[in-house]
């Protein structure tokens, strides 16, 4: 019964902490746990805990054989509108280093606006249709070279203001519930257990895992979003995904880039 | 002649109306197929509905998801026994979806 109250307490204190003291307490905890792996190594996650598979991943980054995947992002970006603009146009420098503000939350829509929201709008405002955000065909690809723009930008998301802040809670609270059958949370993994080994792999650290999307995946390169790996862990544990695009995983991202904040981005890499 | 005929005739309509008899059992034995007891029919009702309420909690876990798809399927079958071992799955694991709601929030201590 105590251990019960205890754990109730706990799940007060954890929503209550402002989002500055929960990252610096997600990162005291990695630093706490593996103090030989600097901060910045955060972003290579599970390969900063394994020099093999860490050289083996800067081997397969000097020539990488997904490399013909982001070419196709880069004509779908530099393909213009029927109205002549391109999507450079609707960000500031062009699109370059823009990611790291991503997601942000606008207080005239009263939600978070994630990239990939950005890179619709900006379709959308253009005469196009919207591309589906599950589609890596289109929005997945896009995005695979959108984002290099942005590379070596650190993470910088803010949180201001009642509904930013519900809106971080929202996907605090996403991130720290059990779900599925068997009964974790994101946070088993990558705050409880973080580094230890489940079946063949180390688990990353919670600070840095937003800074390097999309990646592509696995022995045949598969091309995942940072939305498509939540619906991905979600199905590992036995839950039924949210919707790619849906609030509910826009606001765990939101949480969970505030929480590589001052982390540098690469995206475009490659994981296991 | 006209006798040949007309036993021929007969030969003919005998041969419809034995037809259509044999159609007439052959509809009957099928209209006697056996059909979904009211037990299953109801567990799969509730199944259903404890998935869909789930499904709008966003708690659905993919076992309950699985199992009332089967059980769908063992209704189209008209396998009462399959429908309830997997409605009753479906049910149980929905439910436990929803309670999971509840559950403290993990964390490192």
């Amino acid at each position: 019964m105590l251990s019960c109250l205890g754990m109730l307490a706990f799940s007060t204190e954890a929503l209550s902490v402002s989002p500055e003291q929960e990252r610096l307490n997600r990162v005291q905890a990695v630093q706490q746990k593996y103090p030989d792996i600097k901060f910045e190594d955060y972003v290579h996650g599970a390969l900063a805990f394994s020099a093999d598979a860490k050289a083996q991943y800067e081997n397969m980054m000097a020539f990488p054989p997904f490399e013909s995947e982001i070419d196709k992002g880069r004509q779908l970006w530099e393909t213009q509108f029927n109205n002549g603009k391109r999507y450079a146009d609707c960000f500031p420098g062009g699109g370059k280093n823009v990611v790291g503000n991503y997601p942000y939350y606008d207080e005239t829509m009263k939600k978070v606006v994630t990239f990939e929201m950005a890179l619709n709008q900006c379709r959308t405002n253009n005469g196009e249709a919207p591309y589906k955000q599950a589609d890596m065909n289109t929005m997945g690809l896009l995005t695979a070279y959108a984002r290099t723009l942005s590379d070596g930008m650190l993470m910088n998301i803010k949180v201001k203001g009642g509904g930013a802040l519900a809106a971080f809670e929202s996907g605090r609270r996403f991130f720290y519930q059990r779900r599925g059958q068997l009964n974790f949370s994101c946070a088993s993994c990558h705050v409880d257990h973080v580094g230890e080994i489940l079946r063949t792999e180390y688990l990353s650290m919670l600070p840095g895992q937003a800074t390097h999307w999309p990646a592509f995946r696995g022995g045949d390169y598969t091309l995942f979003t940072l939305q498509r790996r939540y619906s991905a862990c979600n199905q590992l544990v036995r839950a039924v995904p949210m919707e790619i695009g849906g609030e509910e995983y826009n606001n765990l991202e939101y949480f969970h880039s505030y929480l590589s904040n001052g982390l540098p981005l690469k995206s475009s890499v490659f994981r296991k | 002649m006209n006798s040949r005929r007309i036993a021929i005739g007969w030969l003919v309509w005998s041969g419809f109306v034995v037809g259509g008899l044999g159609y007439g059992v052959c509809a009957a034995e099928n209209n006697r197929k056996p059909v979904l007891s009211a037990e299953a029919t109801e567990a799969l009702a509730r199944a259903e509905s404890s998935v869909d309420l789930a499904t709008a909690k966003k708690a659905l876990w993919t076992t309950a998801a699985s199992a009332l798809v089967q059980a769908q399927e063992a209704a189209k079958q008209q396998d009462d026994a399959a429908v309830m071992k997997y409605a009753a799955v479906a049910n149980e694991q929905a439910a436990l979806g929803m309670a999971q709601l509840d559950s403290p929030l993990t964390s490192q201590h």
